[in-house]
């Protein structure tokens, strides 16, 4: 009888268990959470990235149309696209690179995003009129193909 | 006499699992309050990284077909439609004609007289010059608190009535 009445064991939860669930919760509980503001976070990052990258590009934009207003601004001063004064003003805009002929002048120049990109543009004027040849993004950068360090059977 | 709830221990061992009980609950709250607040913390984030993606998306809209048009009346009608936006305009002494239109929008950069979240502003300035004319929209949102969230400045160079004889 006293055999049985020592082995047994108390019915429900016992001391302890509480604890452990406890523990096993909160640590769950804190992992979601840390997840999730890391998630937040990153998502947060990526939105003021792209949103300040898209300021950047109209401010560059903005200053690309600025530079082709004092182009224009000179060029339609001139009759003679071979005008040696025109050609000298045109040195003086920083960063225009310009091809005369007798009867059109191109002129191209860059326009700086950030530090990995910029605005390039082409423009050609003939008859008084401007032609927007090219407008885009390009790399700042001079690029290097790197090798992939693929195996190639030799 | 037996307990009737036989999950419940007897004796001191009742008071153990009650004083462990007390203790696990107060950890449990605290560390509760805390990881609300992470939650609670992310959700904000989430929701201002969205808030601000719309407003930047709704700003290239704006800067977009404001570089094609020139025109702020024709930017916001082709944005928003026809709605009964005031756009004020003054002539600005040497700085060209300026014009400016305050919008109230949702979260969602939709336009609402009604219940605004965020007020949308644009700007118009131009820089004249005998070959043409720079405009310079600047597009600017604002909070209720006029505490300013984002901007970008876009523009458009409209040159003048071409030159006929040029290069003749």
């Amino acid at each position: 009888m006293n055999d049985a009445k020592t082995n047994r064991r108390p019915a429900g939860i016992g001391t302890g268990y509480l604890s452990l669930m406890m523990i096993f919760v909160t640590l769950c509980l804190t992992a979601l959470a840390a997840l999730s503001f890391s998630a937040a976070e990153n998502e947060r990052k990526f939105s003021a990235r792209s949103a300040d990258y898209t300021a950047e590009y109209y401010a560059a934009d903005l200053e690309a149309k600025r530079t082709l207003a004092e182009i224009d601004s000179v060029v339609s001063g001139y009759s003679d696209y071979m005008d040696f004064m025109l050609l000298a003003e045109l040195d003086g805009i920083s960063g225009a690179e310009y091809e005369a002929l007798p009867d059109s002048l191109t002129v191209s120049w860059k326009t700086p995003i950030n530090d990995r990109q910029s605005i390039s543009c082409t423009v050609k004027f003939s008859d008084g009129n401007f032609e927007v040849l090219n407008w885009r993004t390009v790399s700042s950068g001079e690029t290097e193909d790197a090798p992939l360090g693929i195996w190639l059977g030799e | 006499m037996k307990s009737p709830i036989k999950a419940v221990p007897a004796g001191g061992r009742l008071n153990l699992f009650f004083m462990e009980m007390i203790i696990v609950l107060m950890f449990f709250s605290i560390a509760s309050a805390v990881i609300l607040n992470a939650f609670a913390a992310s959700g904000r984030l989430s929701r201002e990284s969205e808030r601000l993606e719309r407003m930047s998306f709704c700003a290239q809209s704006a800067a977009e077909i404001f570089s094609e048009s020139g025109s702020l009346s024709q930017t916001l009608e082709e944005l928003f439609g026809s709605g009964s936006y005031e756009i004020l305009n003054a002539d600005l002494e040497g700085g060209g004609y300026a014009a400016e239109a305050k919008l109230p929008l949702t979260g969602d950069c939709e336009y609402s007289p009604q219940s605004p979240e965020i007020f949308m502003i644009l700007i118009e300035t131009a820089e004249k010059s005998d070959s043409g004319t720079l405009k310079i929209l600047s597009v600017k949102f604002e909070n209720t608190d006029n505490e300013e969230l984002y901007r970008i400045t876009s523009g458009a160079y409209i040159p003048a009535e071409r030159r006929s004889d040029a290069n003749e």
